[in-house]
């Protein structure tokens, strides 16, 4: 799964949000290293819609500007938690290698 | 002062308008309000990564497949289909006349002093583009590539080695412009073999015959209008059966222009088609074509150029 996938979901892990929401979420979750801008955040939505792992979730006018939330479907918020179990095992095994190796605790 | 403020917006609607209109009639404003919302106050126009960054969004959103419930616009499946049939009309009709030419040559004929060259030059362009069709198969958007590449080989004329179009290689630049295209922006190969029923492959296979073989003006014009009258009514078959068939038609219309034109004329006598002057000639063989897709292009939301009226929010 790439980055900004993995981001996108996990934003979206947290509640529905709308597309600056996530886009101001993903730059607080990856501590700033990752800036996701409009094109690449609505070209990844739209693949994830396709795929059933994203789903419109209401649309409200604010400051007479449009806005529309997205959310996890149930599909998306699997594969977030497959990736992430994933994740885990592989971060596990680095940890446990630099250990013996006497590195990072 | 208030015009200033508009500035910013403009700028990005002009960048949004690359992306496909169906997708611009639901998203186009919600993308702009996340833009002007993650804009800095006093911003004047999109910068550099900015522009990028949403060009690059509006291609992927075009290349990536839409839903499976949501209909695909039928243009685009008459591309992808044309995609198959353009590149086997172009070889029949190489294969037909190259047969024609090598049976009717006396022998030893062109091959006997070893294989000239120019049997690879004449034979090239239209094998590459026969070759789009199973490259576009598994790989269409490095077909698309390759076909670009072959349009830009055929308009600079590399063999004569001038920059020009040349006459003779009209029909070829316009089925290399359609294979190209629609290699770029359709389902490709694989969505045009879905498509073709036996119906359509039925019609398809006769028009093909007949297309390929016709376009050397050897023939008599008897001949020649008979095969017309069946291409016509084939069209008109295909075009009442379905918005598909329309479509097919009329591209197929747009590419074989030029070759319905240079038939038509040489249906004319020698002394009057001799005085037919150069530039009306080429004006007569590209614009209309050319017409056609800048209409459609507009339609299909291609801005080429800023204003025009937005719909509201909510509409």
């Amino acid at each position: 799964m790439r980055e900004p996938t993995f981001l996108i979901l996990t934003a979206l892990a947290a509640g529905p949000q709308h597309g600056y929401g996530i886009m101001t979420d993903i730059a607080q979750i990856s501590g700033g290293s990752v800036r996701l801008r409009a094109g690449t955040l609505y070209a990844a939505l739209n693949r994830l819609v396709v795929e059933d792992l994203v789903e419109v979730d209401r649309e409200e006018i604010v400051d007479a500007r449009l806005r529309r939330y997205y959310r996890l479907t149930s599909g998306g918020a699997q594969r977030l938690s497959a990736e992430v179990d994933r994740m885990r095992r592989h971060t596990a095994i680095a940890a446990t290698r630099l250990g013996l190796l006497g590195g990072t605790a | 002062m208030g015009d200033d403020r508009l500035r910013l917006p403009r700028g990005y609607r002009r960048l949004l308008a690359c992306y496909p209109a169906w997708y611009r009639r639901v998203h186009e404003e919600e993308m702009l309000a996340v833009l002007m919302t993650a804009a800095p106050s006093g911003k004047r126009q999109p910068g550099i990564a900015e522009a990028a960054d949403l060009i690059w969004g509006a291609l992927r959103i075009r290349c990536q497949p839409s839903r499976a419930d949501t209909a695909e616009p039928v243009w685009r499946d008459a591309l992808a289909v044309l995609s198959v049939i353009v590149p086997l009309i172009v070889v029949v009709r190489f294969l037909a006349n190259e047969a024609r030419f090598l049976l009717l040559m006396p022998a030893p004929g062109p091959l006997a002093n070893g294989f000239p060259l120019w049997v690879l030059n004449a034979a090239a362009a239209p094998l590459v583009l026969g070759a789009l069709a199973p490259l576009g198969l598994r790989l269409p958007r490095l077909a698309a590539l390759a076909g670009a590449g072959l349009l830009t080989w055929l308009i600079y004329d590399l063999p004569g080695g001038r920059f020009g179009i040349a006459v003779g290689d009209v029909p070829m630049v316009l089925a290399a412009a359609t294979v190209t295209f629609a290699l770029a922006v359709s389902g490709g190969p694989r969505r045009g073999l879905q498509i073709l029923t036996w119906k359509y492959a039925a019609l398809v296979t006769v028009a093909t015959i007949l297309v390929g073989t016709s376009v050397v003006p050897m023939d008599r014009p008897d001949r020649l209008v008979a095969r017309l009258i069946v291409i016509i009514v084939i069209g008109a078959g295909m075009a009442l059966t379905s918005s598909l068939g329309r479509w097919l038609v009329l591209l197929l219309a747009v590419a074989a222009y030029p070759v319905v034109l240079f038939t038509g004329l040489s249906l004319f006598p020698p002394g009057l088609r001799a005085s037919l002057a150069f530039l009306p000639l080429m004006a007569a063989y590209y614009l209309p074509p050319v017409a056609v897709l800048l209409v459609a292009a507009r339609r299909l939301g291609l801005r080429l150029w800023a204003g025009g009226k937005r719909g509201k929010i909510g509409a």
